[in-house]
């Protein structure tokens, strides 16, 4: 349980599963190099190009040791990014294995959320006192433009010298407990900022002063609403409200997957294409959408991938006469008095959809083709054992039996072949056949079993617009049924595999696994 | 009754309504059309149930002391399904962007506009960007640098006024001079006249007294709720049930007739919604966000026109949301910011004194009883 603590509560969490040691490849970059200092920290923070580490630089004695608390580092990052302390804001989500003990996210140019998403700060309750934040115990990330990637700094108060803080750079704890998915064979990806509830109604997180919360004010320990440091933070001007954290969380998203993205214009290289395909097919993140208030409209994505609307979208811009496409908005049966709107039902993260977007609108892969993905086992749009199987039998032969020529110059030439191969299926007589019909069609499965057979997922056989329309009965046969049970039936399992297979996931609540 | 409003508008606006959703209804692919009564199954019961529930039952509030709010996004059902009618709620939004280089170092081509619709009746420019091979390199490379831009407007279509930024340097958004070819509202309806005409409309219809309540004898009859009756009685002032705006104005005046809600010496329609003129000229609904009517969603600030109007808003594009989202670019911007760029109508409260008489609602009316809730 003790995982909940950690992300329920998501916020920037980021994936710490790329090996630290890349971080000190290169020693030194530009000016810097003429300085190299016989200090580790401050030789390792030459390697680093982002706000957080010219500040240090500056401040910082050569063991990592700096005087003051948060308001120091952000007034001091704050001057290194040209972003004055009246731009800051504080976002806030409730940690509910924690006594709902709040996290506080806080920003920069917090009105401009391009910048803003270079740097967050984001405060900890490690000391087990739960009647403030502790103003000198905090994780920030920076984003490096030299090597397109967020770079993680820990400031505790030192052991050693009282009154000073010590800052760790890349703390190796953060890269061992904030993996994306602990599937077996899943690629180490960069960190990527998380905002589990990213969607309104932003569940847990304050929503005000744009929005009215959901559960946040009830559930806030109301111990620490007295907080002198907790007061500081949340005081009005600086109040932050979720949406314009959602906006900065999705800039931060775009760095990170457009940065991943750029690997296919590396030399040609079987492991990095083959890594670029997987969250195609397994989930690498997922994010948690709720019915907003009692109001019955809840994210299209609890019941039809969102990338598909955007895989549409990729082919036609519109002139789609589907509403799943057109509104992205599901409207659920009115909730009674008696019932609780749906609540933290996991999607398709957007980290991982993004990453399948991109490559369509890169050029990498046709909006097809990946729509023929999609199509498979459909109405399971998250934690789809079929897809992910697809891409583990066939990524493993890939790697034992391709070889590569003169004519795959880079990661981006393999993406292609390599899609093709994975959407392959042995049938009763042993061989490969392709799962990607001619003419752009696709095989329409809204559910694949264990023992499904080729030939069953070629009944569902159909054109591009055929399946488009099957999707808009489902997502009207949804609509129209007041009945509830089937979503919070598929609540519960997607509730459980997401326990299982991320630290990062929420208390997803009222559900019990095995 | 559709039509003598029609007529009024175009009288009022001076447009044509060669393609209001009315008499638009093409032939559509799919049972479904661009706007929700184009739908075979349209039900304005449904649709004022769902707005109901979207309005009341939500996070947001919509009606304050002193103000009427709503966002700028397009219901569901409004879309780009046969032609595209987004940009209902008078608010219209499109994207701005220059053409990106071929190269690193190469130059912007021209600026395009991509979605924003033209005049009346000769739909929209382009929605989709089509991209080259070393443009996608280049948005790439650029992916966190802004590149375009999302303009939002309330500049109403009847608003013939200058730009007083103009009489030193104009504002641009993107390279584009901001005038009112590229930035004035062009949809007949979003307007002032039309405002206005709705809102006197709907005061008509509520002091008619001939529109439908709910059965005292019924406490759980939809028609009860004040939004939901307000909502269907849009439909008979001639306005659009699927609209947050038009329910919402409606809702607002249907309340001030309910209530008895007056001000000394100037028509209730006057007061809530005024007929612009020469002296009392203003540009549109100022847009805000729903913190205030000043705050904006990060990522979008005010082009200052020189007027204080707050009537034109420019949100971020970046290199990657041009790359990711080049065909319908306009569709992002909705969904990223549309929530939450919201149109502000001022209500002027204190001037205006409730004595409900004596009607089946009177007993429901506080002072300020056009603040509706659940």
């Amino acid at each position: 349980m003790d995982h909940y603590a950690i992300i329920l509560l998501s916020l920037f969490v980021f994936s710490c599963a790329q090996d630290p040691d890349d971080v000190f490849e290169q020693p030194c970059f530009g000016a810097k190099c003429d300085a190299i200092e016989d200090s580790p920290f401050k030789n390792e923070l030459k390697t680093l190009n982002d706000p957080i580490a010219a500040f240090l630089e500056k401040n910082a004695d050569k063991e990592g040791l700096i005087e003051g608390d948060y308001s120091t580092f952000l007034d001091g990052i704050g001057e290194e990014m040209g972003c004055a302390k009246d731009t800051e804001k504080t976002f806030t989500i409730l940690m509910s294995n924690q006594d709902n003990f709040p996290r506080n996210m806080i920003t920069r140019c917090s009105s401009d959320a391009l910048k803003a998403s270079e740097f967050a700060l984001s405060t900890q309750s490690d000391n087990g006192d739960l009647s403030d934040i502790d103003p000198h115990d905090f994780k920030m990330i920076a984003w490096d433009k030299s090597k397109r990637r967020y770079n993680l700094y820990e400031a505790k108060e030192s052991e050693s010298k009282v009154g000073m803080l010590t800052v760790e750079l890349q703390p190796e704890k953060c890269f061992s407990c904030h993996t994306q998915s602990t599937r077996k064979g899943a690629p180490p990806i960069a960190w990527t900022p998380v905002m589990n509830e990213l969607t309104n109604p932003w569940t847990l997180w304050n929503a005000e002063p744009d929005f009215r919360s959901y559960q946040f004010d009830e559930l806030i320990n109301p111990s620490v609403k007295e907080g002198t440091i907790y007061k500081e933070m949340t005081e009005e001007a600086r109040m932050g409200a979720a949406a314009d954290f959602e906006i900065i969380t999705r800039r931060a998203i775009d760095r990170v997957v457009s940065a991943r993205l750029r690997t296919r214009r590396d030399p040609a290289d079987v492991t990095k294409a083959l890594n670029l395909l997987y969250p195609l097919f397994c989930d690498e993140t997922a994010n948690y959408a709720s019915e907003n208030h009692s109001s019955g409209e809840v994210s299209t994505a609890i019941i039809i991938d969102d990338a598909l609307r955007y895989l549409y979208l990729q082919i036609r811009g519109e002139d789609w006469p589907f509403d799943w496409i057109n509104d992205g908005r599901l409207r659920l049966s009115s909730v009674e008095n008696s019932i609780a709107p749906m609540n933290v039902m996991p999607v398709r993260g957007e980290s991982t959809l993004q990453v399948e977007i991109g490559l369509v609108s890169r050029g990498a892969l046709k909006a097809e083709d990946v729509i023929a993905l999609r199509a498979l086992d459909y109405q399971r749009p998250v934690f789809s054992e079929f897809r992910c199987n697809l891409y583990e039998s066939n990524a493993s032969r890939l790697q034992k039996e391709f070889r590569l020529d003169e004519t795959h110059k880079r990661v981006g030439d393999l993406v292609p072949i390599f899609f093709a191969e994975l959407m392959k299926l042995k049938n009763d007589e042993g061989e490969w056949v392709s799962l990607l019909p001619e003419n752009k069609e696709v095989l329409a499965t809204p559910l694949v079993g264990e023992n499904t057979k080729v030939g069953e997922l070629y009944a569902g056989q159909k054109s591009i617009d055929a399946f488009a329309q099957e999707l808009e009965d489902y997502f009207d046969a949804v609509s129209a049924s007041a009945n509830r049970e089937a979503l919070e039936s598929e609540r519960v399992r997607r509730g459980c595999l997401a326990k299982e297979l991320f630290l990062n996931a929420p208390l997803v609540p009222d559900i019990t696994c095995l | 009754m559709k039509f003598s409003l029609l007529c009024l508008l175009i009288f009022l606006s001076s447009f044509s309504c060669t393609s209001t959703p009315e008499v638009d209804a093409k032939v559509d692919k799919g049972g479904k059309g661009d706007t929700p009564n184009n739908d075979p199954n349209f039900s304005i019961e449904e649709t004022c149930g769902d707005r109901q529930a979207e309005i009341l039952k939500g996070n947001r509030d919509l009606f304050l002391r002193d103000n009427l709010r709503w966002s700028c996004a397009d219901v569901a059902g409004v879309n780009t399904n046969n032609q595209d009618d987004r940009g209902q709620e008078y608010c219209e939004y499109f994207a701005a962007l220059r053409i990106p280089p071929s190269e690193e170092g190469g130059r912007f081509g021209e600026t395009l506009t991509l979605g924003r619709n033209l005049e009346e009746g000769e739909g929209t420019t382009d929605l989709a960007l089509e991209l080259s091979e070393d443009q996608i390199y280049y948005l790439e490379d650029h992916d966190s640098d802004v590149l375009g831009s999302c303009v939002f407007t309330s500049w109403h279509n009847d608003a013939d006024l200058a730009i007083p930024a103009c009489e030193n340097t104009c504002p641009k958004v993107q390279g584009i001079d901001v005038d009112a070819d590229h930035f004035q509202m062009k949809l007949f309806f979003n307007g002032n006249g039309a405002a206005h005409a709705l809102v006197r409309d709907c005061i008509d219809v509520s002091l008619s007294d001939d529109y439908k309540k709910g059965k005292a004898s019924d406490k759980s009859d939809p028609y009860h709720s004040d939004y939901f009756r307000a909502c269907v009685l849009t439909d008979q002032a001639d306005g659009f049930t699927w609209r947050k705006s038009d329910t919402s104005v409606c809702a607002v005046a249907m309340r001030l007739s309910e209530c008895g809600c007056v001000s000394d010496g100037t028509e209730t329609a006057d007061v809530l919604l005024p007929l612009a003129t020469k002296e009392n000229a203003f540009r549109g609904f100022p847009l805000g966000g729903w913190a205030d009517p000043t705050s904006l969603p990060s990522g979008c600030h005010y082009v200052e026109l020189g007027d204080e109007s707050r009537s034109i808003v420019e949100c971020d594009l970046s290199g990657n949301d041009i790359l990711s989202n080049a065909k319908d670019l306009k569709g992002l911007c909705k969904s990223r910011y549309g929530d939450n760029v919201v149109v502000h109508v001022p209500i002027p409260a204190d001037a205006l004194k409730c004595n409900p008489g004596e009607n089946q609602y009177a007993s429901t009316c506080t002072e300020e009883p056009w603040i509706i809730t659940q």
